[in-house]
């Protein structure tokens, strides 16, 4: 099945792996990928500041790279694919664009969304030995709903044990410039984060949303924990 | 005190609220408690979306008729002898009571827990008719009795302050001797204004939710002191928001069930007193006049904006429970004495955005407020719009509407943002060593608590073009 | 002009009590988008059935075994049983429980219970048989006025008031104001004592709220103060460590009559 590929920014920046190794996967699974190149940003950093009105153009260039074909589109990111269905909302004052924004928002889908409910696969083949914690994003299980599929792509994971941790679906606390807005703030969430994830000592943290685990990443590397972060696509590609 | 409680900037008072350790682990320790006995209580009563659904509907309806139902009731009150004033304004309002406080040469006030009340500054305006305010609801009375403190949580609100600080309060204030005990301090203070129930003039309570059908108005409490203050002093006044009401009895059934498991995890609270008029002629107590104050200070506004759907709010503080925001900064960090979730969309729009701007910032957009809803406000969807109205009024720092600009500018043009893409890739492999840049420009609120990521080197797309060319 | 008029009509007939109404409502109904809605509005049905649904299989029994049991486990509070027959008894003992001295073997001290006149406990129960030497019973006496009624109230140790229901679900005792059950006295004294008949509990709110809708319906007017109670009163404000008794009873009695 021919399948569009939505890179994010994060990813097609400073975690190309994670981009690549989606990829990979999907193809491994029977997909063949398209990269339109015209993709930008979601819109996040602008969007979630409130800057709806500014970014509408931006928000067209996308709807618009995505309309080369009928496609599915694939994301290994919960909160861009969120933020892309919210399009329709944000456009609402222009029908047409609205209606177009809808027809992308309905072929998107995040990664392991795609992988369990569109391809039927539960199982990939991968084997990674160890314990591990999972981090359900915000994105992921409140705008989305996407809440078993991770879990049971996990499960068949050989090796690999999951283990609860307290607080579990609480927010990490990056919530995109918030981070950076009211850093301080953000600081004690992660910190937080961080401690519970740390009491369940874990080899490996595993979430799907590469912005969360840049930010509880970045805290453990501060703390120096010896906990590697990595995203399920990397897990799903370990063998 | 009105509503806004801190002329410090925000930043500064959260600064100061992060380094309180007892606030926060009480916080902590409270949310985890409220959080899971509303969770229980919920799942006791069972089908809680559907109880939800059905209180969001009656809120709609009641907002989107609220003349109406203003008239019933305010017919109804006048019918059972009751008296109705219809304040536009805090002025409005604190200028009626004033005068019945005149009329009656009042020395004496006694009150129950009323939010509304607070907004308006009505204590100050009392007081200075020589006459004395006794806050019986025991959080609050802490708090009137240490100077004022303001309330830190909608619910319980002296939920910042350990026995051991009130037990100096009531030392210092009150001339108690006891220890830090709880039982004893509150049987203390019971004892203490006992006979300020009895010789009060005016009783005045807030309303968590009047029947139009009837002319009642709901008192939601545990204390008993709101039945005091309504049985003994022979003027009552109730002080309302102009939205909380419900249309009949068969509604107010729905919006309690949800209010008392959604405030405290119990089905009912201790005492659900549904009030209805003054006392009829051949009763001995209760009041002999009865006055209810409708206030708007700002409500219509709302009702006629695109926030109207937090009007829907009966005031139960679940989402206060819920916000991990709340946790670290405590709730007099909001600087308004309507904190959490709620207080971060309603203080913008009832005190302007001069005062409250930060207020929509201070949440990471989890939704973990919209789960816990009762009546399923979309909290951070509204917090979401406060940012877009200052986006698009301009009243967002300089430098982020031009960096917010910039961003636009290079998304929106497919080339650009591809070769920036390109660079930015290259350039933060180039720079980033250890999780830290040379010079930290404009990552410094960042990096004082966490390491940036490790770049992977080049960018996505160039591998793909190359692989697919390759 | 019309608007005027209509406003001039209705402020001559709210002339007395409603003030400000006419121009706080066109706010409103303006900020709403449209004209004033000043005929009755039809309430949507609600959605669900669920609230009605709640102990709907419940017998009087079964009822009955859910109040006592929520009631002692999570109102701190007491519940007996007894019949008509055993009321006076059940209930002396109920008030005298709440007048004894803290030292068993201290000697009783003077105590006083003041006795709702509501007919339909005075039908049950004479006064008299619940006193005794140590322990008089006032009974509320509408003609004395707010002074004697009040003082005695504040004085006595233990109230008893006959409820119109109890509800299962919460432990809640249901009481309708009436000039013969004044409001103090199951506010007042640091004891509170219900009284019900068992064929008047109901499952939960709904049921409550219900007949109270009916009367609203039916154009009567609600009683000033009716009182859904739910065991003494408590507070959780310092430390949300839960404190039974603050400004109104600290003790709570149900006490149900199983042939009622």
């Amino acid at each position: 099945m021919k399948v569009n590929f939505f890179a994010t920014c994060l990813c097609d920046t400073v975690k190309a792996e994670v981009a690549k190794k989606s990829v990979v996967l999907l193809e491994q699974l029977g997909c063949e990928i398209i990269f339109p190149e015209k993709q930008g940003c979601c819109g996040q950093p602008s969007l979630n500041s409130g800057y709806i009105e500014d970014s509408k153009p931006a928000m067209k260039n996308l709807i618009a790279a995505f309309e080369e074909n009928d496609h599915p589109i694939v994301t290994p990111a919960g909160s861009c694919a969120a933020s892309i269905k919210r399009y329709p909302e944000y456009l609402a004052s222009e029908p047409e664009w609205a209606a177009r924004a809808q027809k992308v928002a309905d072929r998107l889908f995040e990664l392991t969304q795609f992988i369990v409910n569109e391809l039927g696969v539960e199982n990939v083949g991968a084997r990674l030995k160890g314990r591990a914690v999972y981090h359900p994003s915000c994105s992921l299980i409140r705008k989305l709903g996407v809440r078993e599929e991770p879990l049971r792509l996990l499960a068949n994971v050989e090796g690999l044990e999951m283990v609860p941790i307290k607080n579990q679906e609480t927010c990490c606390g990056f919530g995109g410039t918030f981070s950076v807005k009211m850093s301080e703030i953000s600081g004690e969430m992660v910190k937080e984060k961080v401690h519970h994830i740390s009491a369940a000592e874990p080899e490996y943290l595993i979430g799907a949303d590469i912005s969360c685990l840049m930010n509880i990443g970045g805290r453990m590397t501060r703390e120096g924990r010896p906990i590697k972060v990595l995203h399920i696509v990397d897990v799903l590609m370990s063998r | 005190m009105s509503m806004k409680t801190s002329n410090i900037k925000f930043k500064d008072r959260i600064d100061v609220q992060m380094q309180d350790d007892f606030m926060r682990k009480s916080v902590a320790n409270a949310q985890e408690r409220m959080f899971t006995n509303r969770a229980i209580a919920a799942d006791k009563l069972g089908n809680w979306e559907e109880w939800r659904e059905m209180g969001m509907d009656i809120r709609n309806h009641v907002l989107d008729n609220l003349d109406y139902y203003l008239q019933q009731l305010s017919d109804n009150v006048q019918k059972n002898g009751g008296h109705v004033f219809f304040a536009r304004t805090a002025d409005e309002a604190t200028d009626y009571v004033e005068n019945i406080v005149q009329e009656k040469n009042a020395k004496k006030v006694v009150k129950s827990k009323s939010m509304v009340t607070e907004e308006i500054g009505l204590n100050k305006i009392i007081e200075r008719n020589n006459c004395d305010v006794v806050e019986t609801d025991l959080g609050e009375y802490i708090l009137q009795v240490d100077d004022c403190d303001p309330p830190s949580h909608i619910v319980v609100p002296a939920l910042h302050k350990n026995r051991m600080q009130i037990r100096d309060v009531f030392k210092d204030k009150i001339d108690y001797q006891g220890s830090d005990d709880p039982e004893e301090m509150t049987r203390y203070v019971r004892n203490y204004i006992r006979n300020d129930f009895l010789e009060a003039d005016i009783g005045i309570t807030g309303c968590n939710f009047a029947v139009a059908e009837s002319g009642t108005v709901a008192l939601v409490t545990n204390e008993g002191n709101a039945r005091l203050a309504t049985t003994l002093p022979k003027t009552h006044i109730a002080v309302m928001g102009m939205e909380r009401i419900v249309p009949t009895f068969e509604e107010l059934d729905i919006v309690v069930s949800l209010l008392c498991r959604s405030a405290v995890g119990l089905p009912l609270t201790g005492y659900v007193t549904a009030l209805t008029g003054p006392r009829e002629d051949e009763h001995c107590d209760g009041p002999e006049e009865f006055h209810l104050v409708i206030i708007d200070n700002g409500r219509s506004d709302i009702l006629g904006s695109e926030f109207k759907d937090i009007l829907r709010c009966v005031r139960c503080a679940a989402c206060v429970n819920t916000c991990p925001a709340y946790r670290h900064i405590g709730g007099q960090s909001y600087g308004s004495i309507y904190s959490g979730p709620i207080g971060a969309v309603l203080s913008p729009l009832l005190g302007g955005y001069d005062d409250f701007k930060d207020l929509p910032y201070a949440c990471s957009l989890c939704r973990a407020c919209h789960d816990v809803c009762p009546v399923k406000i979309p909290l951070s969807d509204l917090l979401l719009k406060h940012r877009q109205k200052m986006a698009e009024s301009k009243q967002t720092p300089l430098l982020e509407r031009a960096s917010v600009s910039a961003f636009n500018f290079i998304n929106a043009r497919p080339l650009l943002w591809g070769n920036t893409v390109k660079v930015g890739a290259t350039m933060a492999s180039g720079l980033i060593r250890n999780g830290k840049l040379p010079v930290n420009i404009g990552v410094s609120a960042w990096t004082e608590t966490r390491d940036l990521p490790e770049p992977d080197g080049e960018s996505f797309r160039s591998w793909f073009k190359k692989r697919n060319q390759g | 002009m019309a608007n005027n008029d209509s406003e001039k009509t209705m402020d001559h007939q709210t002339a007395q009590r409603i003030y400000n109404r006419e121009s706080f409502l066109d706010n409103i109904a303006q900020k709403l988008g449209r004209e004033r809605k000043t005929t009755p509005v039809e309430r949507p049905a609600l959605k669900y059935r669920c609230h009605h649904d709640v102990m709907a299989d419940k017998s009087q029994d079964e009822l009955k075994a859910e109040l006592i049991k929520y009631t002692e486990t999570a109102l701190g509070a007491r519940a007996l049983e007894t019949t008509k027959a055993e009321l006076a008894k059940t209930l002396k003992s109920a008030c005298l429980y709440y007048c004894n001295n803290e030292e068993e073997d201290a000697a009783r001290q003077d105590s006083e219970t003041i006795l709702s006149a509501d007919e339909r406990l005075l039908a049950l129960v004479d006064p008299t048989e619940l006193a005794d030497e140590q322990h008089s019973v006032h009974v509320w006496d509408q003609s004395a006025g707010y002074e004697p009624n009040i003082t005695i109230a504040e004085r006595a140790q233990v109230g008893v008031v006959f409820a119109e229901q109890a509800l299962a679900e919460s432990g809640t005792m249901v009481l309708y104001s009436n000039p013969a059950q004044g409001r103090a006295v199951s506010l007042l004294p640091e004891a509170s004592v219900f009284i019900v008949p068992q064929s008047t509990l109901i499952p939960r709110l709904t049921q409550a709220t219900a007949a109270l809708h009916e009367k609203a319906k039916n154009g009567e007017r609600i009683p000033s103060c009716v009182n859904f109670i739910s065991g003494p009163s408590s507070t959780a404000d310092i430390e949300l460590i839960k404190v039974v008794g603050v400004h109104g009873p600290v003790y709570a009695t149900y006490i149900v009559i199983n042939d009622m």
